[in-house]
């Protein structure tokens, strides 16, 4: 509803606002103990994919906990605009974009210069401990050198499932941007794999010094 | 890449956007059928499309730690914070719910009836169970079937219908490790009354079925057992969902599949691949559904025969 609503009037905020209201009201009053409880179940039950997510829009730049209790704290506060559009799971994701966008991303280009070494060491940390873990150590690897609009497409589908509209939804882009992205981000990252592919040797020699 | 319109178009027009929604699992059935053909004629693309798919694979591998981490208490504290504000406006949440059955082998449905006439006043689960009977054992003329199966993408899922319903996305429970697999999914109406069934099989054949449906109450948050010969039932309700579960099964073994129901609809998913599915499955038009014996319907698609566990 909220999507037509911007779709109709994308310019009548105030209006907009005043429905949300209105709406947001109404729904309050109708809600029950029993209500609160599911919601909140389904949105703990997100947790794990929202981390998980936040730590590839960081990039191992920040805190991932810190996005995602931003993030629980907004969806909270706004639940009441949720209309069960296209589940909670995208809606969750959807928060957790914009706030990595409005409150991160600006900082993390301020600081590129200094993470860009960290969030390898940060992201290869995790996976030192095992050794059948070195393709993944790889992906990872490749998928950092990845333009980041590329890689949170990619992940997006590849890792937390979700389809093209939905991740366009998501990401607030058309839907042909999603593909076109995840296009160039797959063939970035097969280029990316066979490169780290004939120097894996030397790799696997430099993961085995920070262990 | 080449632009071209959305409808279904001849096997010729398969481009690249065609390989990553096949990659992703995201083609319908008969569009990924055409993606294989041509596939299969063109080994370079061929190549690229394991590629993607094995780095879908090393991605979802890649990203699984993070979320099996336990989850900090402050960000579950933020979600269990007794709210003052607003609250959601899903009035229609109220009124939603799931309900579960699994069940096992011939003969559950009588002792079902009997079990629950001991387990009191679970008139919810009674009424559903009621309706599965009704329903499975019933010329099923007077109600329609849609017969999906796993090779039917992902607009088709019955469980989408689920999703859609308690706004939770849903996936199929993985039973694996108690031996069973995904059979067939079917969505079945009859009147005003619609639920999925999914259908399990192990490798000895025994088929145990699990059938969901939208709840209208929601109450006794508890979790029940119920035992009667060798029929067990276990009720629970979590989120939005209660679950009830039964089948020819110890309660040993009940408890077990209800606890990997329970894991698997509350763990953090990762997409299954789909696309693999489709590569093993034949390819038959949907039949219209008929039943020779008692609620069990011949399975047209089945690769294993279906054999009551009684």
């Amino acid at each position: 509803m909220e999507l037509y609503w911007r779709l109709a009037c994308p310019r009548v905020d105030k209006s907009y606002k005043a429905y949300k209201t209105v709406a947001g009201v109404f729904a309050f009053m109708k809600l029950t103990e029993q209500e609160r409880r599911e919601i909140n179940w389904m949105i703990s039950r997100e947790i794990p994919a929202l981390r998980r997510y936040a730590q590839t829009l960081l990039r191992g730049a920040g805190d991932k906990d810190d996005l995602v209790q931003d993030t629980l704290e907004r969806a909270m506060n706004k639940v009441h605009t949720w209309r069960r559009e296209g589940g909670i799971r995208s809606w969750l994701y959807r928060i957790q974009y914009t706030v990595f966008v409005n409150r991160y991303q600006s900082q993390m280009r301020r600081n590129e210069v200094t993470t860009e070494g960290l969030d390898q060491n940060e992201s290869m940390a995790q996976y030192d401990k095992q050794d059948d873990r070195l393709e993944c150590q790889r992906m990872l690897k490749a998928l950092d050198q990845l333009k980041a609009q590329h890689s949170e497409v990619l992940v997006l589908i590849a890792v937390e499932g979700f389809s093209y509209d939905q991740a366009a939804q998501i990401l607030n882009v058309p839907v042909g941007t999603v593909r076109s992205r995840l296009s160039r981000g797959r063939e970035e990252l097969r280029a990316e794999m066979q490169v780290t592919q004939l120097n894996e040797q030397p790799m696997q020699s430099r993961s085995g010094g920070q262990s | 890449m080449s632009q071209r319109d959305g409808n279904v178009q001849p096997f010729e027009s398969i481009d690249e956007r065609d390989l990553h929604a096949y990659v992703d699992g995201l083609l319908d059935a008969q569009r990924a059928r055409q993606v294989q053909e041509y596939l299969k004629r063109h080994p370079d693309n061929l190549k690229q499309v394991e590629d993607y798919r094995q780095y879908n694979e090393l991605l979802r591998q890649a990203h699984q730690d993070v979320a099996q981490e336990p989850v900090p208490m402050r960000l579950l504290s933020i979600v269990d914070r007794p709210r003052q504000s607003l609250w959601p406006s899903i009035t229609r949440m109220a009124a939603v719910g799931a309900l579960c059955v699994v069940s096992a082998g011939g003969g559950w449905l009588a002792a079902m009836q009997g079990g629950l006439g001991t387990s009191g006043d679970n008139g919810l689960v009674q009424n559903f169970l009621q309706q599965i009977a009704t329903n499975t054992s019933a010329p099923f003329e007077s109600m329609s079937v849609k017969k999906l199966d796993i090779q039917s993408g992902e607009q088709t899922d019955p469980l989408n219908w689920l999703t859609q319903k308690v706004a939770l996305e849903m996936e199929a429970p993985n039973l694996a490790a108690a031996g069973y697999t995904m059979q067939s999914r079917r969505l079945i109406t009859r009147g005003a009354q619609e639920f999925v069934e999914l259908t399990y099989v192990n490798s000895s054949g025994d088929a145990v079925m699990l059938y969901m449906k939208t709840r209208w109450e929601k109450d006794a948050p508890t979790i029940e057992f119920v035992q009667k010969d060798d029929q067990s039932i276990a009720f629970w309700e979590e989120g939005p969902l209660v679950y009830a579960l039964s089948g020819a099964l110890d309660r040993e073994r009940a408890v077990k599949i209800a606890e990997l129901v329970r894991s698997s609809m509350t763990s953090v998913s990762t997409k299954p691949p789909q696309v693999q599915d489709i590569r093993v499955m034949p390819v038959t038009p949907s039949e219209p559904m008929q039943t020779t014996h008692g609620y069990r319907p011949q399975e047209p698609m089945a690769p294993a025969q279906l054999v009551p566990t009684n």
